[in-house]
């Protein structure tokens, strides 16, 4: 089943949602063990689909954003956790968290982090809600093979939310560290 | 990390990549994915 959610997850058993903007990401190698996310991990696995991601690296004083594709843009699906919380006026809210793992060759550049993408194989078994073993579920979040990604920079249009458009996507000229002022 | 996602491909696609039968009928493919807002399951 596919369904819209929420990124930054609330869990169920919290008061209110005010937490969740702290928990747009889990680290896979710790995920299992944090109260947060421990039933996630092993009742609550989701794939959260995508045909690229961005990341920000910092370079002098400003910062240059990078787009992650795989297999030139193919989609692919990242390992998520999901829960349901409801609001005070009754309506359930469901929301998520992307795992995240050590980098491969072409993220470390730029991140020392990178989402975990679940190779298809690993689908079934990542969606099984009767694997509990959540050794064997972090198995599959080693980094993903850098031979099938690639990166390219982009433009700063992204910065703004609101932009949500193909242009967000389109490679742009790598920005140059601004240049030490000469006085004549 | 605190990064953007992109999910650009048409929901027929999506729908077939995930062997998906039920999906919203308002979905348009999105290219600026924040946290707090709402990526797919």
């Amino acid at each position: 089943m596919l369904s819209l959610m929420r990124w930054g997850l609330i869990l169920s058993w919290t008061k209110d949602m005010s937490g969740s903007a702290s928990m747009i990401n889990a680290r896979s190698e710790t995920a299992a063990m944090k109260p947060a996310f421990r039933e996630p991990m092993r009742f609550r696995r989701c794939l959260v689909p995508a045909d690229g991601f961005y990341e920000w690296k910092r370079n002098g004083t400003g910062k240059q954003l990078f787009c992650f594709e795989v297999n030139q843009g193919e989609l692919f699906a990242l390992a998520g956790l999901w829960d349901g919380w409801k609001d005070p006026g009754g309506q359930w809210i469901k929301s998520c968290a992307i795992l995240t793992t050590t980098p491969n060759a072409v993220t470390s550049p730029v991140h020392d982090r990178m989402p975990g993408i679940l190779s298809k194989d690993d689908y079934d078994l990542w969606l099984d809600p009767g694997m509990t073993n959540v050794d064997s579920i972090s198995e599959l979040l080693k980094p993903f093979d850098a031979r099938m990604m690639r990166v390219y920079p982009v433009s700063s249009w992204i910065n703004q939310v609101q932009n949500d458009d193909e242009e967000c996507a389109r490679p742009a000229p790598q920005d140059q560290p601004p240049q030490p002022q000469l006085f004549s | 990390m605190c990064g953007r996602n992109r999910l650009s491909p048409r929901k027929q696609i999506l729908a077939e990549r995930f062997d998906a039968t039920t999906f919203g009928d308002d979905w348009e493919p999105r290219y600026n994915i924040a946290p707090l807002r709402s990526p797919s399951q």
